[in-house]
């Protein structure tokens, strides 16, 4: 699982050309020490993956990829803090991570073409960089490429206690005019196939950042909504209905049921049976019903996950990875909350990155400490990064940064990848990557290989049509 | 593998006394060698075959052209991938057997026969034949055709035919695929396995872009004496493969089943309490056929055939200005089903639309149809249920279209032309004058207008393609336009499609009753493409009226209609189903007040009502019926379950249940109504005791208002519970 890298690492490929080489006279044993380093280049199977994401986009230079030493209308106002790890530096305002350094590492050099938010997000949430034939930024459609998670949900077999393979929460992502994103869905995998989304912070269109505490407006700063609620809709009943009921409903159908015995059973189609069961059993078995909810938390833990929508979320991907479940995207904040075109460094420093690093590093530690985090791989990303540049969108507005698609950083952690770790580079503003440029591809691939999907994969669209499922390869260098 | 020189005299030494015969062939890529690729799997999809390759080896699809793939092979990484001095050290063959790292595992065993040849085609100088050496023709597997007993096995054997008259046996080398796999499984080697499930099951073979296919058919061989009434030739042809396979069929339905059954099926509505009650009074003896012909006579069902045609050829409002389009287009297709306007008229009406909306509302089909590819690849899929797509990029894999049929066939789409219409942002379309022709983007040749297997016309400039494409559709001879159609309707009324799925009809894939098939598609021509007609024929024949309920020998069957097939009913017909059991009037934006989800005249209410998005309504983005979830999910079943949405219906004010609460008749009378509504059929004596038990537990020992709320609740329950059962849920 871990061969230890040499100082300078050979690439594969040079190392096959030595090999061939070694044929014409220069001994063989290269090729042992080549098949030795091929189990090293295969990365564990993790048990699950948190793919935690940041709508909006965070900015590479206000987090983990910050330019101290470029132009104060590129580097920003912040300041970069030590972590952990010797060399490896941070935004000041992420002093939990930068503590535990060594439990996570970095890609600096993920990078596609495209600054619109729709599109951004289908690529970040597909792994794939190009648009899908008849793409529409306004809503999604049936013929948009399937999301990660929708691959997870199809591909990934099916669990006896009904929990999904793949889970969405705490609510779909929506654009901050109200329309929802491309990209979160099965597509053209069939809409059977889309992942369980939990809706447990029902959408409100006015307000981001992580309600109540880190509740804010892009321009008018801190908001209070007492509103904003988080929970398990889909598992709790609608209003005037109880569990007693709803177990008295039940019942009440089988008894008419079987009075059509020979009907009810030939009606069987097997994925309704199942699904119906599945319902039934995801409301009433409480064992199930318990990993949805956060009611029985020890109060120790919601404070060091952050009594925050942000920490509720991760707190809560916690438990449902821990109850078998192999793929949950958490969305921490929607409305694109990360879009800081204005008053970037006081929001970010206020309302984003402070819940962020309280729940993200919560996470890492609770896992470490439960041994879990070794078979848990946790991706950090948005649909793309933000301009080096600072700009102001008005004249009265703060300043803030653009959209970027060719830069961004990604955090990741778990599943057997080594802490410590900085893959790629960007150059010396922030704005493209320098070297290793890795693609959303690549992404996919390393989620897909930690799930233990096997590289000849193919999934089937709804026309029946085969497609690959790796598009590109796992991030080298991690494990 | 740390003594190579042993390794390699080991290898050259076994391969040399076991293959001595062989070994004297010449051996010639694209016949020896890409076959080797094929079956280990590495020209796949998944694989190196992908457009990009894999890892920066790139072959093409399948094998579909050994010409690139000969250049990447050998002249490709500055000739590491093949090595004639130490063949064994090829990277071809220390990455497929995996002696050196490959991401795609271990495709090759160093021991067995395809090893030796790819060493041996290295070794000799990785020939790649002479043009003079002869070609692969066909293949054929024998046996062809096969009655086999259940759990019975056979293996087949495959032999290609080359162009000097030679054949050679490629058993080993070929691929098969069931396409029933519930019924039969395949191995590599070409045994087919078959389970213990009675019926037809094809096998397809494949061997370097040719196919063929066995079939097998497997009787239960139950006795079958005792044949309900016949009642024309689909009922003849269905009862005499029924006999073949020794399946019996189930009993008829009674007669509330069949109303509800084909109100369903023809409509998309349950029948109202007063139609059923009719119906089962009257005397009548052809009350059935009188039934079906009022069913079709009426709005309903030209509303609910609109509905599916809509979403085949893509009525989709995708910008709000569109509305008007998408009106215009719903409403013609909906008046041509009304008007029962032939078929091979509506085609041609579509696919050689000129003008303007207005004027002419198929036009609205080019809106969203804007590409001459899709244009031809949904006529391929939509009239003639052949599926082109793949044919664009490479040969098609479980076809004979290769990508000259492919450009051929769109070249009759290549002078659609488009200028802006009167109407602010919607186009005029019109055939612009000139020689019809595009280009095939592998050979670069120009080709000229080409029917599915036909020859390549000489069109006059001012002749519009489309036009000659419409003829060629609707002559009485052509082999998948009738069949197309009666295949897509049949799957309609019986779930299945004789075959599946129903717009993938080629030679591997052929029908579970192909007479039938024939006979269908023969009837429908000779009643001059009349629809009405066709579905009288359906649904007036004795094996749709047949019941649900299986008999002895029966339960299993799912492909040859010995009883009807229990389907769920679809997003827009559950929802207005739904709503007509709570008594809610629907209120979609623009239409009148209890407008049903099944006359909605485009997409654009999907994203509004989350239940017809999740129970699968389609978004007329397809060409293909397949876009229609109807497979069960998760999030359906909460929502029956616990949805605010339903619980809200249940118990408003002066819905049903509020009403029923009110209403004083006694409550056997009310429960019956509710059984009436939903089930269109009497409530038996055990169901009305549960729903009094229930309705007593719910007022035991209240009175006034909580008697009254209690009572309420108690019929919200028997609503609820009646709208989750599969009787409800389901068209049986």
């Amino acid at each position: 699982m871990s061969w230890p890298h040499p100082a300078h690492p050979v690439s594969r490929r040079e190392v096959i050309q030595a090999g061939t080489v070694g044929l014409l006279g220069l001994g063989m044993n290269h090729l042992s020490a080549l098949q030795a380093m091929t189990a090293a280049t295969q990365p564990p199977r993790a048990k699950s993956v948190i793919y935690i994401f940041l709508s909006g986009g965070l900015a590479q230079h206000e987090s983990f990829d910050m330019k101290p030493d470029a132009p104060m209308e590129i580097r920003g106002e912040f300041k970069p803090i030590r972590t952990r790890t010797p060399g490896l530096h941070i935004c000041e305002h992420l002093p939990n991570l930068a503590r535990i350094s060594e439990k996570w590492s970095l890609v600096r050099s993920l990078t596609h073409g495209s600054a619109d938010h729709s599109l951004g997000h289908h690529i970040m949430l597909t792994g794939r960089s190009d648009a899908p034939l008849g793409f529409d930024p306004s809503k999604p459609k049936k013929s948009d490429h399937p999301s990660m998670a929708a691959l997870a949900t199809a591909l990934l077999p099916k669990r006896k206690d009904n929990l999904p393979p793949a889970i969405v929460l705490p609510d779909k992502l929506v654009h901050r005019e109200g329309r929802t994103l491309a990209g979160q869905f099965a597509g053209t995998l069939g809409a059977q196939h889309d992942p369980w989304f939990l809706e447990m912070s029902p959408y409100h269109p006015k307000h981001y950042g992580a309600f109540p505490k880190y509740l804010f407006h892009h321009e008018r700063g801190f908001e209070t909504d007492p509103s904003l609620l988080f929970q398990a809709p889909h598992l709790s009943l609608p209003q005037g209905l109880t569990m007693d009921r709803v177990m008295d409903r039940i019942s009440l159908r089988n008894a008419l049921e079987q009075q059509t015995d020979d009907l009810t059973a030939l009606a069987g189609d097997e994925a309704f049976d199942s699904t119906r069961q599945a319902a039934i059993g995801l409301l009433s078995n409480r064992k199930v019903h318990d990993a949805f909810s956060l009611e029985k938390v020890d109060p120790k833990m919601l404070d060091r996950y952050g009594r925050h929508s942000f920490g509720w979320s991760l707190l809560m991907a916690r438990r449902l990875v821990q109850s078998g479940v192999r793929m949950v995207q958490v969305n921490l904040g929607n409305n694109e909350t990360w879009d800081t075109h204005q008053a970037a460094w006081g929001n970010l420093k206020n309302y984003l990155l402070p819940p962020m690093d309280q729940a993200v590093s919560a996470l890492l530690e609770d896992l470490d400490a439960s041994g879990q985090l070794d078979e848990t791989l946790i991706v950090m990303g948005g649909e793309f990064g933000r301009t080096p540049k600072i700009k102001s969108i008005s004249a009265t507005a703060l300043p803030g940064r653009d959209h970027w698609g060719n830069a961004q950083s990604l955090l990741i952690a778990g599943g057997g990848i080594k802490g410590g770790r900085v893959i790629g580079a960007t150059d010396k503003q922030g704005g493209y990557p320098a070297r290793d440029a890795q693609t959303p591809e690549n992404l996919a691939a390393t989620i897909y290989e930690a799930l233990g999907l096997p590289r000849e994969t193919l999934w089937k669209d709804f026309t029946g049509r085969p497609h690959t499922l790796y598009m590109g390869s796992p991030i080298g260098g991690l494990v | 593998m740390n003594l190579p020189r042993f390794t390699l005299i080991a290898a050259l030494s076994a391969a040399a006394p076991c293959f001595a015969a062989e070994a004297l062939r010449p051996l010639n890529f694209a016949n020896d060698i890409v076959p080797i690729l094929t079956k280990g799997g590495c020209n796949g999809g998944g694989c190196h075959g992908k457009s990009g390759g894999q890892n920066g080896f790139k072959l093409s699809l399948l094998g579909f052209e050994p010409q690139e793939d000969y250049e990447h092979i050998v002249k490709e990484a500055r000739g590491r991938r093949v090595f004639p001095a130490a063949a064994e050290q090829s990277l071809l063959l220390t990455k497929g057997t995996a002696q050196l790292p490959h991401g795609g595992g271990k495709k090759l065993d160093p021991n067995a026969e395809d090893y030796a040849d790819l060493a041996r085609w290295i070794r000799e100088g990785m020939p790649y034949g002479k043009d003079t050496d002869p070609k692969m023709a066909s293949i054929s597997v024998e046996p062809a055709k096969l009655t086999m007993p259940l759990k019975a096995a056979q293996q087949l054997k495959v032999t290609a035919h080359y162009t000097d008259g030679s054949t050679r046996d490629v058993t080993k080398r070929a691929l098969y695929e069931a396409n029933e796999k519930a019924m039969a499984e395949t191995s590599e080697t070409g045994r087919v396995q078959l389970f213990d499930l009675p019926g037809d099951v094809a096998v397809m073979v494949r061997y370097q872009g040719k196919v063929s296919t066995f079939r097998a058919t497997v009787p239960l061989g139950a006795p079958v004496d005792k044949l309900p009434a016949s009642r024309g030739f689909v009922d003849n042809l269905v009862f005499a493969k029924l006999k073949t396979i020794g399946v019996p069929p189930s009993d008829i339905a009674d007669d509330s089943t069949f109303i509800r059954r084909v109100t369903l099926d023809i409509t998309g509505r349950l029948p109202t309490a007063v139609e059923m009650k009719d119906f089962m009074v009257s005397k009548e003896a052809a009350k059935r056929s009188i039934l079906i012909d009022r069913l079709l006579d009426s709005p309903d069902y030209a509303e609910y055939f609109a509905n599916k045609w809509n979403a085949l050829l893509r009525n989709q409002r995708t910008q709000p200005m569109y509305a008007r389009g998408s009106y215009l287009f719903y409403s013609w297709i909906r008046d041509s089903i009304a008007d029962n306007k032939p078929y091979d008229q509506f085609v041609r009406e579509v696919v050689s639309a000129s003008g303007d909306l207005d004027q002419n509302p198929p036009v609205a089909w080019y809106r969203q149809v804007k590409e001459m590819k899709q244009q031809m690849e949904d006529v391929a899929q939509l009239f003639l249920g052949t599926r082109m797509q793949c044919a664009q990029c490479h040969h098609h894999p479980f076809e004979k279209w290769s990508q000259q049929d492919y450009y051929g066939f769109a070249a009759f789409f290549s002078n659609v032309s488009r200028k802006p219409s009167t109407f602010t942002n919607e186009e005029m379309i019109f055939s612009k004058r000139g020689v019809a022709q595009t280009t095939n983007i592998r050979t670069k040749a120009v080709v000229t207008p080409t029917s599915l297997g036909g020859q390549a016309l000489k069109l006059k400039p001012e002749q519009d393609p489309r036009q000659a494409l419409a003829e060629w559709m609707s002559q009485k001879e052509n082999p998948f336009f009738a069949h197309t159609l009666v295949n897509r309707y049949w799957k309609h009324f019986f779930n299945r499609g004789l075959v599946e799925p129903e717009d993938d009809m080629r030679e591997t894939n052929p029908p579970v009753n192909p007479e039938l098939l024939s006979a269908l598609a023969a009837d429908f021509v000779k009643n001059r493409y009349d629809l009405k007609k066709l579905i009288r024929t359906i649904t007036n024949s004795t094996t749709y009226q047949l019941s649900a309920i299986p008999n002895a020998y029966n339960a299993k069957d799912r492909q040859n209609f010995s009883r009807y097939y229990p389907k769920r009913l679809n997003a827009e017909v559950l929802y207005d189903s739904v709503n007509t059991l709570l008594d809610v009037e629907t209120t979609f934006a623009g239409q009148a007040p209890g407008t049903r989800a099944v006359a909605l005249p485009d997409n654009s209410y999907n994203q509004s009502t989350y239940f017809l998005s999740v129970f699968g309504r389609p978004d007329s983005s397809s060409a293909c019926e397949c876009e229609r979830t109807q497979e069960a999910s998760l999030a359906q079943s909460l929502h029956l379950l616990n949805a605010a949405e339903i619980q809200t219906q249940l118990s408003r004010g002066n819905g049903r249940a509020d009403t029923l609460t009110k209403d004083a008749r006694p409550d056997d009378d009310k429960i019956a109504d509710l059984y009436h509504i939903a089930l269109s059929r009497d409530p038996n004596p055990a169901e009305v005791k549960f729903a009094h038990t229930h309705l007593d537990k719910k007022i035991t020992g209240k009175t006034g208002d909580e008697a009254f709320k209690g009572k309420k609740e108690a019929y919200e329950d028997i609503l609820w519970a009646l709208l989750n059962t599969k009787e409800f849920l389901f068209n049986h």
